[in-house]
């Protein structure tokens, strides 16, 4: 037991120096809450931010434009997500965050029943919730995002085109069930069919955010169909998995590959000919638009629209290096 | 019974741990906003499910076993499930119903088909297991495929929707008092009946008996085909109850999701004292082990300590569990 006690002590000890250096954070957002008081006459405001799959590169230049508005506003973004993308785990997060006692949430329901519920309870206990890049079956409240369904036809659109409307083209998507990734599909699909009736479009295979399984599929999907003249994935992931096995099959270019999203490798991608158009969204703005929203939201009780739009932009190569293109890049600050 | 010992002190550590980290939290949360009603209700409320999955793998890892396929049955439980509400109040996934028909029946139903399910496939994993001696591992895994991609099929690759939100807010993110969410109560009612017959009855002794020495335990006569049917059977059993408990939280179903869970419920099981070898299981071990994770996860949230991080530190302070653990034994052994 003597060597027992030990163990608890060295313990003890080092629960003290997180405690420590924990306390010394939290007395430096004292310092920064002080001299805000001194350069804007508003209150600050706390506003909580949940997401799943908070490592993606996406979310990472969202946070940069939010933090950027956050300074603006006088806000106290408390920026939270979870690893994975199941519903319970970020749940579980958005409940957490909640016991800080938010003056408003920042909500990206990665599944659009699942959020009904807790949502209608946080908007009777009087706290405003904006979603953002996802959005709810139930309109109870305001979604600021891409138009997944636009972007996709749009993609569809011009994929048909740089296939001269023939062969058969392929779809890699997430999860099923997510209706953010369905949205960018359908649109995808639907365009296509509409506007390219000798086009083939086969079934959607769900590869999740793996590449591996990604690059298996395209890879499978090629011995499959002789014919095949174009892929298309709804997010980053599967794009660069797409993008490997058409390299190693050594049919780069003769295979067109769209993809969704703009992560800096994908654009280099799009320059050096791996990808032939991507669907770039602009997290930065739509995280600079979202903190400006939710303080409007909390400091003067404003209605927002049901949906607003952020525009995406269609990269090709032609128009990669404009100077307007710069904000679509999917980088942290 | 000192094998016994050694699992119980491994609980008992952890559950100090447990104790320790409620207690930094609290002090450095802002406020002290962790120690709080909505912390111990968010606490009970997500390790609902978990702590009723980690249970049962501690049964079939002292007894030698495991199960990988926990998530899948969730999943294909919970499809079930609702699809069985959808049926019996006629309301599909694309209609938006306001008021649901023959709703308490639809309940009824779905929660028996649930659990049945869940049970089934369970007592299927252990047949495989016991009547054709293969490897638990490799067999759960298949069914995990099969489970979650017969939940795919079943739903056509869609969440179900349009299911009645009463069951949320009638259960799913009910609590009594405030306090204690249903869906816990419900899995610590049948966390306890487990631990009464592995503590109290020869359903323990059996387990740990098969996990020693399966020869040994044949030869004293223990029905072991048997006994790891019934093992498998309960882990497939507390899924779908599971699987219903997710049904009810989100009035959906998940099926992109819960892969991960019986990984998670293994670690659980581990850091509480339980043997990955067999022979030697916790029920309480296996308690505090997912109570465990689910305190960090939501404390580290509650610090506002960055995502990033925060995977980083459930890491280490696992690491630091087990490590502790086997030190403490170590000097006891010697």
């Amino acid at each position: 037991m003597r060597l027992h006690r030990r163990y608890v002590a060295a313990l003890v000890a080092a629960a003290a120096l997180t405690a420590a250096a924990g306390c010394g954070s939290g007395s430096d957002g004292d310092d920064t809450g002080g001299s805000s008081t001194t350069a804007g006459s508003r209150e600050k405001v706390t506003v909580g931010f949940v997401t799943a799959g908070v490592n993606l590169p996406f979310y990472s230049a969202m946070k940069c434009g939010a933090e950027r508005a956050a300074t603006a506003e006088d806000v106290d973004l408390l920026w939270q997500g979870t690893d994975s993308i199941a519903a319970s785990d970020e749940m579980r997060t958005l409940q957490a965050i909640q016991s800080r006692n938010p003056d408003g949430i920042i909500l990206v329901p990665w599944d659009s029943n699942a959020f009904v519920a807790p949502t209608r309870t946080m908007i009777a206990q009087g706290t405003p919730v904006l979603t953002v890049d996802g959005s709810l079956s139930q309109p109870i409240a305001p979604y600021l995002g891409t138009d997944n369904l636009a972007a996709g036809a749009q993609a569809g659109e011009a994929l048909g085109e740089l296939i001269d409307g023939r062969g058969t083209v392929a779809i890699l998507t997430a999860a099923p069930g997510n209706e953010v990734q369905n949205k960018r599909w359908r649109g995808f699909k639907a365009a296509i069919e509409r506007r390219w009736p000798d086009v083939k479009v086969l079934e959607p295979q769900y590869v999740g955010s793996d590449t591996a399984k990604a690059a298996t599929a395209t890879t499978s999907l090629l011995s499959g169909n002789p014919d095949l003249a174009a892929v298309y994935t709804t997010q980053d992931a599967s794009g660069e998995g797409a993008a490997s096995a058409l390299r190693a099959a050594g049919k780069q270019g003769d295979v067109k590959l769209v993809s969704y999203d703009a992560t800096p490798r994908q654009v280099q991608g799009l320059k050096a000919g791996t990808y032939d158009a991507l669907v770039a969204q602009n997290p930065r703005e739509i995280g600079e638009q979202m903190v400006r929203d939710a303080g409007r939201m909390i400091r003067e009780d404003a209605q927002l629209p049901k949906q607003q739009y952020v525009p995406s932009k269609f990269l090709t190569r032609e128009n990669v290096d404009d100077a307007s293109t710069e904000g679509f890049v999917y980088s942290g600050c | 019974m000192a094998l016994g010992l050694r699992a119980t002190s491994s609980a008992v550590w952890v559950t100090l741990l447990c104790a320790l980290l409620v207690a930094i939290f609290s002090v450095l949360s802002p406020e002290h906003a962790f120690f709080s009603q909505q912390t111990f209700t968010n606490v009970s409320l997500s390790s609902a499910q978990i702590v009723l999955l980690c249970v049962a793998q501690a049964m079939l890892l002292g007894a030698g076993h495991i199960d990988i396929s926990q998530g899948g049955v969730i999943v294909f439980s919970s499809v079930i499930g609702g699809t069985v509400v959808q049926a019996v109040t006629g309301v599909g996934s694309d209609t938006i119903a306001t008021s649901y028909s023959h709703l308490g029946l639809a309940i009824v139903v779905a929660v028996a088909a649930a659990t049945a399910t869940g049970a089934l496939i369970g007592a299927a994993n252990g047949l495989f297991v016991a009547r054709l001696r293969l490897n638990s591992l490799v067999v759960t895994l298949a069914t995990l495929g099969i489970a979650s991609g017969a939940a795919q099929l079943i739903t056509n690759g869609a969440n179900l929707s349009g299911l009645p939100t009463s069951l949320q807010t009638g259960f799913g993110i009910k609590s009594v008092g405030g306090w204690v969410p249903l869906p816990a109560l419900v899995s610590a009612a049948i966390v306890a009946i487990v631990w009464v017959a592995f503590a109290k009855t020869r359903f323990g002794l059996r387990t740990l008996a098969i996990g020693s020495n399966v020869s040994a335990a044949e030869r004293a006569g223990v029905p072991v085909g048997w006994h790891v049917v019934r093992l498998f059977a309960l882990s497939g059993l507390v899924a779908g109850v599971a699987g219903v408990i997710d049904l009810t939280r989100f009035a959906t179903t998940d099926i992109g999701g819960h892969q991960n869970d019986a990984l998670a419920a293994i670690a659980g099981a581990v850091i509480g004292g339980t043997s990955l070898q067999g022979g030697r299981a916790s029920v309480g071990g296996a308690i505090v082990g997912a109570l465990l994770a689910v305190i960090l996860q939501i404390g580290l949230v509650v610090l506002n300590l960055s995502p990033f991080y925060q995977t980083i530190a459930i890491g280490a302070v696992l690491l630091v569990a087990i490590t502790v653990d086997r030190l403490l034994k170590a000097r006891k052994d010697s």
